[in-house]
């Protein structure tokens, strides 16, 4: 796995502001399209996906969504970030039925899950420092964003 | 000794299954327990219960699975892994 492959300052997206959760996912997934790291079919894939199984994580101060769809709308691994400077709902992957404002969110472009996992891992369990998820939130430049997900990620 | 087997559950039965399911067979092989796992997506788990000693999912499944089901972010997040660990521990022993 290389991570500069994956996590790339051109797909992070600082302190944007969007209506609802589904232009997020929108955006983010142009962005991922445009650099032909997803297929058309993605898009549409991880609305569907979201509106069924919800993927709002509650943190507590900051929470964190990581939608994402089946390996087959992807061309290779990716993942595009947006942080909110109005938070937006999402629901909870753990409760569909409850939302949560959610100020970031990360659209996983993924293919084979176990070739990732050790970096989905460690982003995962990176939310739960909560040092982490306030620097990165608060961070307006990029090349700095990467740099602090690079150092969690084992 | 018979392994236990746990189904891992997720909303979309790929990504996020695959980190718990490591994390899962990682966590209990260091509490000397070796175990074996099986992941599936939310909509699948009525047909994989063979078998299955315990579901671990990250989202609501079914409420008339005859196998226990728990259900924590604790996998993906490290929130409250260490009780979730041992809530899985005591599900287990009862097997």
């Amino acid at each position: 796995m290389v991570f500069k492959e994956i996590v790339k300052e051109e797909l992070i997206f600082v302190q944007k502001n969007f209506k609802e959760n589904s232009d997020v996912i929108k955006f983010l997934s142009e962005e991922l399209r445009g650099k032909s790291f997803v297929k058309e079919s993605f898009c549409d894939a991880v609305l569907e996906r979201e509106k069924k199984y919800p993927t709002g994580l509650y943190l507590g101060k900051i929470n964190v969504a990581i939608p994402h769809a089946d390996i087959k709308y992807v061309n290779k691994p990716g993942m595009a970030v947006a942080t909110l400077q109005k938070p937006i709902s999402f629901r909870k992957m753990d409760d569909p039925t409850l939302s949560i404002p959610v100020h970031i969110v990360f659209l996983l472009a993924l293919v084979d899950p176990n070739e990732y996992v050790k970096f989905l891992s460690s982003l995962t369990r990176s939310f739960s420092d909560e040092s982490f998820i306030s620097l990165i939130y608060s961070l307006n430049d990029t090349e700095r964003f990467v740099e602090s997900i690079k150092k969690v990620i084992k | 000794m018979l392994r236990k087997r746990i189904l891992v559950v997720c909303g979309a039965g790929i990504a996020t299954s695959t980190v718990v399911a490591r994390k899962l067979e990682e966590k209990l092989r260091e509490k000397g327990i070796n175990i074996e796992t099986r992941q599936c997506k939310a909509a699948e788990v009525e047909g994989m219960l063979d078998n299955v000693d315990l579901i671990v999912s990250t989202t609501p499944v079914p409420d008339d699975i005859k196998v226990p089901v728990i259900k924590t972010l604790a996998f993906l997040t490290g929130i409250g892994e260490d009780e979730a660990i041992e809530e899985i521990v005591r599900g287990l022993r009862g097997r």
